[in-house]
């Protein structure tokens, strides 16, 4: 009878191969190889055209999307998904069998990247806390937008920023964050602090400071599917989608977190840190901690040098550039992820969708799914594993760097255009070469 | 993400009565199976560690040296064992195509950390022993090994899954080593 007090662990119970040594060198060369041929070779003037640009769908879609009763409905579909998940968290059992893990760490986190890159920006819609807002305004006869306080301008994204590092400190470092007294802790911390917040300043709030919402939002940026600026839904090539990114203050700390935080993860795996780690006098919670905080910063002062640097080299405004250029880091950290999360998502997705049939541990099936068991088929493709990897990240890096490019021309004086890229291509090389090194060392 | 369910508590765990009650006052088929399913799954794990004796007096701890298959990959997994050198080292006589021998003393595990390469299809041997009461894990294969102090114990699995696995400590929470299957 002991086996039953066995927790199963599925999730990241598996990690992939390390890459093979020649795919990862071959991938910097290629990397290194096309940011030059971007420098030398690619348009002067300015191509994308942003959130201006677009072919607009068909008037229908249009119609039904922005229709009053599709919006309900994905709303309803968002918030039953979430009062589903809560019975888990708070009436589930404390073992991994419970589908809240796999259900915030993998479906959530993981899958809100896919969800909004074949959606676009999904999320806003079925963000589950906004939807209860919502109700409660219409409850109250408030409009949604009213708040008691007016948000400071300054603020801009930097709540999330802090939002998607908390996240990721909880996921890649805090002690016992696979049980559930301290998913509970968190999950109550989040609802707590967007509720508070959307009800202090209006729901302005969960598009400043829900990390969720604000990663997927700035996800969905890679999607093909945008707004055009006068409001017809359109199909528009990504990168041009990327463009219409407006620089706000914490941009840049957004993207820093999201970058810092999935390179920590890859890091923090690899023998060398853990071997060291564990067998220091200090605790692995606190070295942790300062790993993550490390890995985040270095991003933030790197590229934000960079970029200040490109402004004196071409003779622009130096304070506002790191705003200006930040969508370009998005590619990049979306290769990451990529790299990382990939099959992460394909084995423990299945898992958390088989254990979503039995929320309670109590041997109900829900949906039907309790009895399928992980298909673990693509872990004996471990060369196509690889090859998507390093493509996935030599792809982020070409994504970024012709976003980079784009904007460069369209802000630096002609003469200084080439010069003042430099900087940023050899932080962005940089940041490719170092995404390669951790998945080949991991 | 991988080691960020790696502590898990065990201590927490809800005890199996209750489950069981549960389950049996559902009474369904459909209850049991995944019951019947997760008593298989992790009892592989703990039937072969209690069976095995304890050759070795505590204090006679045998170094702990992943020893890596020989470049020769004639043995396969399905066929007769012949003898490889490196299968010496087992003092139970279990036989395998790679063998980690595990020791944890005074809180540090040995090894620690360390990468143990292995073709996909050959059969792997751990053998542990603690100075205090803990369990070594195999993640992904959720192989679980109990260890009493001064016990050895034994699991032996064939690697048919590609990838890398982590080999850890679960009341100290140590990275043992990672099993690369490829």
């Amino acid at each position: 009878m002991t086996a039953l007090l066995l927790p199963l662990h599925g999730i990241g119970g598996r990690q992939d191969l390390p890459v093979p040594f020649g795919l990862a060198v071959g991938g910097a060369a290629v990397a290194i190889a096309l940011s030059f041929v971007v420098l030398g070779l690619a348009w002067r003037n300015p191509k994308y055209k942003g959130d201006s640009s677009g072919k607009p769908l068909p008037a229908a879609i249009t119609r039904t999307v922005d229709a009053g009763w599709f919006r309900w409905l994905v709303r309803l579909i968002g918030l039953a998904i979430f009062l589903y998940a809560m019975v888990a968290l708070l009436f589930g059992v404390d073992r991994l069998t419970n589908p809240i893990f796999g259900f915030i760490y993998i479906l959530v986190w993981v899958g809100l990247v896919p969800i909004s890159l074949l959606l676009g920006p999904v999320w806003r819609t079925l963000n589950p806390l906004r939807t209860i807002h919502l109700l409660l305004c219409k409850l109250l006869r408030q409009p949604p937008s009213r708040g008691v306080l007016e948000l400071p301008s300054w603020l801009g994204l930097w709540p999330a920023a802090l939002g998607i590092f908390a996240f990721t400190w909880l996921e890649l470092v805090a002690p016992d964050r696979a049980t559930l007294p301290v998913l509970q802790a968190y999950l109550a911390l989040y609802v707590v602090i967007t509720m508070f917040g959307a009800i202090l300043f209006g729901d302005k709030w969960f598009s400043t400071a829900d990390p969720f919402e604000v990663y997927a939002t700035l996800m969905a940026r890679l999607s093909p599917w945008g707004r055009r600026t006068d409001g017809s839904l359109v199909l528009r090539r990504p990168l041009e989608n990327l463009d219409g990114l407006k620089a706000q203050p914490g941009l840049v700390g957004m993207v820093a977190a999201l970058l810092g935080s999935t390179a920590y993860d890859g890091f923090s795996n690899s023998s060398a840190w853990i071997g060291w780690a564990q067998n220091t006098d200090y605790s692995m919670t606190l070295l942790g901690t300062g790993a993550l905080i490390t890995f985040v910063v270095f991003v933030l002062v790197t590229y934000s040098a960079a970029t200040v640097l490109a402004g004196r080299m071409s003779d622009s405004s130096r304070t506002k550039l790191p705003g200006l250029f930040a969508h370009s880091v998005i590619p990049i950290a979306f290769g990451y992820v990529v790299a990382h999360y990939l099959t992460l998502l394909i084995l423990e997705g299945q898992r958390t969708l088989i254990y979503l049939s039995d929320p309670l541990s109590n041997g109900a099936n829900v949906f039907g799914t309790g009895l399928l068991a992980v298909n673990t088929g693509i872990t004996n493709h471990s060369t196509t594993i690889a090859v998507l990897q390093v493509l996935a990240v030599v792809s982020g890096h070409l994504m970024g760097v012709v976003s980079a490019h784009d904007r460069a021309v369209a802000l630096f004086p002609r003469n200084k255009a080439l010069l003042g890229q430099i900087p940023l291509l050899v932080v962005m090389v940089g940041y490719t070469i170092g995404g390669l090194v951790l998945l080949f060392s991991t | 993400m991988g080691r960020s369910y790696a502590l898990v508590y065990l201590d927490t765990v809800k005890g199996p009565s209750k489950i069981m009650r549960s389950t049996l006052r559902r009474g369904t088929a459909l209850a049991i199976l995944p019951t019947l399913g997760m008593l298989v799954l992790a009892g592989c794990g703990g039937d072969s560690g209690s069976g095995a004796s304890p050759s070795t007096t505590p204090s006679n701890v045998p170094t702990a040296t992943p020893t890596d298959l020989p470049t020769t990959p004639t043995v396969t997994p399905t066929g007769p064992k012949t003898n490889t050198p490196s299968n010496t080292a087992d003092p139970s006589g279990e036989q395998a195509d790679v063998t980690i021998n595990v020791t944890v003393a005074n809180g540090k595990v040995n090894p620690s950390g360390t990468s143990i390469k292995v073709q996909a299809g050959q059969t792997v041997l751990i053998t542990a022993i603690s100075d205090e009461a803990d369990q070594l894990h195999i993640h992904g294969y959720d192989k679980e090994l109990e260890l009493q102090p001064g016990k050895t114990a034994q699991v032996k699995f064939t690697a048919n899954m590609k990838g890398t696995f982590e080999i850890e400590t679960h009341e100290s929470g140590k990275l043992v080593a990672k099993l690369v299957v490829s």
